[in-house]
């Protein structure tokens, strides 16, 4: 299932990556969303999965015991998910901003602060 | 002496204000500050004679020799005595001749920084300290230069002497870091009290060489001189103080202050001795060449930097103390000469010497101050210029190494100094009356001042040479020698052949000077001043760094966000190959006790691999969307069957609410555009190399023996000391309970931006 699991997650970054390159505005979002479920599979496969334990303490013990799935990275992945949806929604409005000031779609167009001559 | 810097830079705050308030003075209330910095070191003059140096320590990096220490001692009296002395004339002098100028307030601000980093310069008794003051210097000379900024002369001389000044300034950064690695230390009290420090070292000659590039390019020395006589573009009383008094004279002080520490380096001597000697008999030649008042100042100054340079190379006892004695000389006469050339240009518009005559009866008061000024250039008896021209003489005749040829060309560049010397202070003034763009008449009483009291004290000095000037003298060349030798200065040391070379000098200054016209167009003949120098080699190198930097630039910057994606992922994928084949230890172990695969986990793998395959090929927004949901809804999946039910839950929360938000704005966002093939092929190959690096990595961890006592820790912890059951959500709100917060702050931030972005009104232009 580790090999499954992680050829798949090489197919979520390397989709996320393609669409990122992509000229389209929408596609960039889109490839952002990719890259952040590819990065928290990452996240929460190399920290090694168990099927069907929870790092929930049983009612009688207190303490885990025996094997369970990982609290850090789960955590972490937590934490990434929601600054994520952060980020989404702001790449959303602006790339509408964006597209509301200059009426342009291709990414490849907005470099005119970049262009020194 | 902390307390002079602040002051100091509070008046430089202050200044502009002082002249909003009182238009016409400002210029007089700011020469308290110098007048009063000159009373303090008088005040401290009685101690420091009596060779108590004052240290004031305030500690500030210890670990990187960086205290804010300030040092008296007889060489930094010495030098705050000039800087202050000269300043208060300089400020009553701007003060007139800026007169009218609206920016008045701004000169003055920029004037009383360059003071202040000057005394800083002087009183540092750290070299890192010493260092910030230097470059501060820099810094209010490019502004002081390019003070008519509405001319771009002046914006590009004031550049080229920054730029000339700062890269020096540069490499002597480089030396002073290597100087206390090697020497643990850069205090100067500790570095002077061990000049053996860097004996034998090997790094020394660098050391020696990188402090050396600093201190000449400040300096004006071949072959950086070229940004003096450009620098001339500023306003006189700039040129009479910074380009000839004071800051060309800091490179001089550095030498002189770190002369014990190197003077056994045999690199050092050489150095100073031949680029010194290049330097004096050059600038005078070109002095001689050229006519206008303020560019034959300027080589002069040049020159007479030389001369100082080439006295501490020698480093005798003699010479060193032939260095300060002329120093002292050069800043009363050249500094009176300076602002004598300011009072002609001023008064009458124009400052070339060949046209000028006759002005004397006009301007009878910078007559005085002129011709004074010019018989101490001279070195005529009983000017303090003679003073220091018989110890030059007998320094320069008294050398050890190569002396004949040293003494010769000490006396041929007294002879052109001499020559100069009649043209500043006889030929301007006397003779027929030159016609004049405007009416000469004399210049108002500030700035006849400074001229008539420095080029005064120039004729007392000489006369009583031995009672004002040689106890501080003789102490600050005590303090460069590092031993305690005596320095007599007087008029009369009975007929010797330094006399006599004194009396040749005036006599052959004078044949030049009749000459002149000759020697001067034969060096027009011959275009001997539009040679190819290092100003040309300035001038070609400026645009050409430019043009590298937009081309590099370009290459890096082109905007595309796909070519910076693109560089970003094949260099991690590049370092990764890289490590991977060099070394590391990559040895696998294996996938012990892999899981099971289940059909129906294998139902929403293939399910999420259609949804990127959907999203990737779809011409439909929407559908785009709805594929990468599913994408989404998988990974909430995986996370579920593998125990993580509260990412799950958050993931399928989020998942929702992304997709509504789209759907919602959908209407108001851009439509695909159309791809190529060719670009799709192209951003395919980096896309599926860096998948498949990640996913060999990914291979390659789960392959290595895990250990993570951070797991273990929280689920032992967890109910015993947190009171949760619930490890994951432990972490969150207990153990990392700050993290948490911060990440609502985040999220607090992108609403905000949100907000923002949604609201605000672009103004459409």
């Amino acid at each position: 299932m580790e090999i499954i699991l992680s050829i798949l997650t090489g197919l979520l970054f390397a989709a996320g990556l393609f669409l990122m390159l992509h000229k389209g505005m929408v596609k960039l979002i889109l490839g952002i969303m990719m890259l952040s479920y590819a990065t928290n599979l990452f996240i929460f496969i190399v920290a090694r999965i168990t099927r069907g334990l929870p790092a929930i303490i049983p009612r009688n013990q207190d303490v885990l015991a025996n094997s369970f799935a990982d609290p850090v990275s789960q955590a972490l992945i937590l934490t990434a998910i929601v600054i994520g949806f952060g980020i989404q929604a702001f790449a959303i409005v602006l790339i509408k901003r964006v597209y509301a000031a200059t009426g342009t779609t291709n990414m490849d167009e907005l470099n005119k602060t970049d262009n020194l001559e | 002496m902390l307390l002079i810097i602040l002051i100091g830079l509070i008046a430089a705050a202050v200044a502009a204000t002082i002249h909003r308030i009182d238009n016409n003075r400002a210029g007089i209330w700011l020469s308290i500050l110098p007048l009063g910095i000159f009373i303090w070191g008088i005040a401290h003059l009685n101690s420091v004679l009596l060779n108590n140096s004052i240290i004031e320590v305030y500690p500030w990096v210890d670990s990187i020799c960086l205290s804010l220490t300030f040092m008296l001692d007889g060489l930094s009296l010495f030098f705050v005595l000039l800087v202050s002395g000269v300043g208060f004339f300089i400020f009553i002098y701007a003060n007139s001749y800026l007169h009218n100028d609206p920016n008045k307030g701004k000169f003055l601000t920029y004037l009383s920084l360059f003071m202040t980093a000057m005394l800083g310069i002087v009183m540092s008794g750290n070299l890192l300290i010493l260092f910030i003051f230097w470059e501060l210097t820099s810094l209010s000379s490019y502004l002081l230069i390019g003070f008519y900024s509405a001319e771009e002369e002046s914006r590009k001389s004031a550049l080229m002497a920054m730029l000339v000044t700062v890269s020096g300034g540069l490499f002597m950064l480089a030396g002073i870091i290597l100087l206390g690695i090697e020497a643990g230390t850069l205090e100067l009290d500790q570095l002077l009290a061990n000049p053996t420090l860097l004996l034998n070292n090997a790094k020394a000659p660098i050391i020696a060489v990188l402090i050396m590039i600093g201190a000449l390019t400040k300096s004006a020395q071949f072959p950086f001189h070229f940004w003096l006589p450009n620098a001339m573009a500023a306003p006189a009383p700039v040129s009479a103080y910074l380009h000839s008094t004071t800051m060309v004279k800091a490179g001089v002080f550095l030498l002189a202050r770190l002369s014990p520490v190197f003077v056994n380096v045999p690199i050092w001597q050489s150095v100073l001795v031949h680029i010194g000697g290049i330097t004096m008999v050059f600038g005078a030649l070109m002095a001689l060449m050229n006519t206008d008042m303020k560019k034959v100042l300027a080589y002069t100054t040049i020159s007479a930097l030389g001369i100082m340079v080439l006295l501490l190379g020698i480093g005798t006892t003699i010479s060193v103390q032939a260095a300060m004695v002329f120093l002292l000389a050069h800043a009363l006469y050249k500094g009176t000469l300076f602002m004598v050339t300011g009072n002609v240009d001023h008064e009458t518009g124009m400052r070339d010497l060949n046209l000028l005559s006759g002005l004397g009866k006009r301007m009878p008061y910078t007559f005085y101050a002129g011709a004074l000024a010019a018989l101490s250039m001279a070195g005529v008896i009983p000017f303090f210029g003679f003073v220091a021209k018989e110890i030059l003489y007998g320094a320069a005749f008294d050398t050890p190494l190569v002396s004949g040829i040293v003494g010769v060309a000490t006396f041929l560049t007294g002879v052109m100094f001499t020559a100069l010397a009649f043209e500043f202070g006889y030929k301007i003034f006397m003779g027929m009356q030159a016609e004049t763009p405007k009416h000469p008449h004399e210049a108002p009483f500030g700035m006849i001042l400074g001229p008539i009291v420095l080029a005064t004290f120039g004729l007392i000095g000489g006369i009583f040479s031995e009672q004002i000037a040689q106890p501080l003298l003789h102490q600050s060349s005590s303090v460069i020698l590092n031993v305690d030798k005596v320095l007599q200065l007087g008029l009369w040391h009975g007929f010797t052949l330094i006399f006599a070379l004194s009396l040749l000098t005036l006599l052959f200054g004078y044949g030049v000077f009749k000459v002149r016209q000759h020697i001067r167009a034969f060096s027009t003949k011959l275009s001997l001043s539009n040679l190819p120098g290092p100003e040309a080699l300035y001038f070609k190198s400026i645009p050409a760094l430019l043009q590298v930097a937009i081309k590099q630039t370009m290459f890096f910057q082109s905007g595309i966000l796909r070519n910076y994606l693109t560089t970003i992922v094949l260099t991690l994928v590049s370092l990764i190959v890289a490590i991977s084949i060099i070394g590391g230890d990559f040895s696998v172990i294996g996938l012990s006790k892999t899981i099971q695969v289940k059909w129906f986990e294998v139902v929403f793998i293939v399910l999420m691999i259609v949804g990127v395959v959907n999203t990737l090929t779809t011409t439909s927004r929407l559908t785009a969307i709805v594929s990468l949901g599913v994408v989404g809804y998988g990974t909430a999946a995986i996370f579920l069957y593998y125990g993580g039910p509260d990412v799950a839950m958050t993931q399928f929360l989020i998942e929702t609410l992304t997709i509504v938000l789209f759907v919602l704005v959908l209407n108001r966002l851009p439509k695909f555009v159309d791809m190529d093939k060719r670009l799709s092929k192209r951003i395919a190959f980096p896309s599926v190399i860096f998948g498949a690096t990640m996913s060999t990595i990914l291979l390659w961890v789960l392959s290595q023996q895990m250990n993570s006592p951070l797991k273990d820790y929280y689920s032992q912890s967890s109910y015993l000391l947190a009171k949760g059951k619930n490890v994951v959500n432990v972490i969150l709100v207990d153990f990392r309970g700050i993290d948490t917060l911060g990440e609502i702050t985040v999220l607090g931030i992108a609403a905000i931006g949100i907000y923002a972005l949604l609201k605000v009104k672009f103004s459409k232009s």
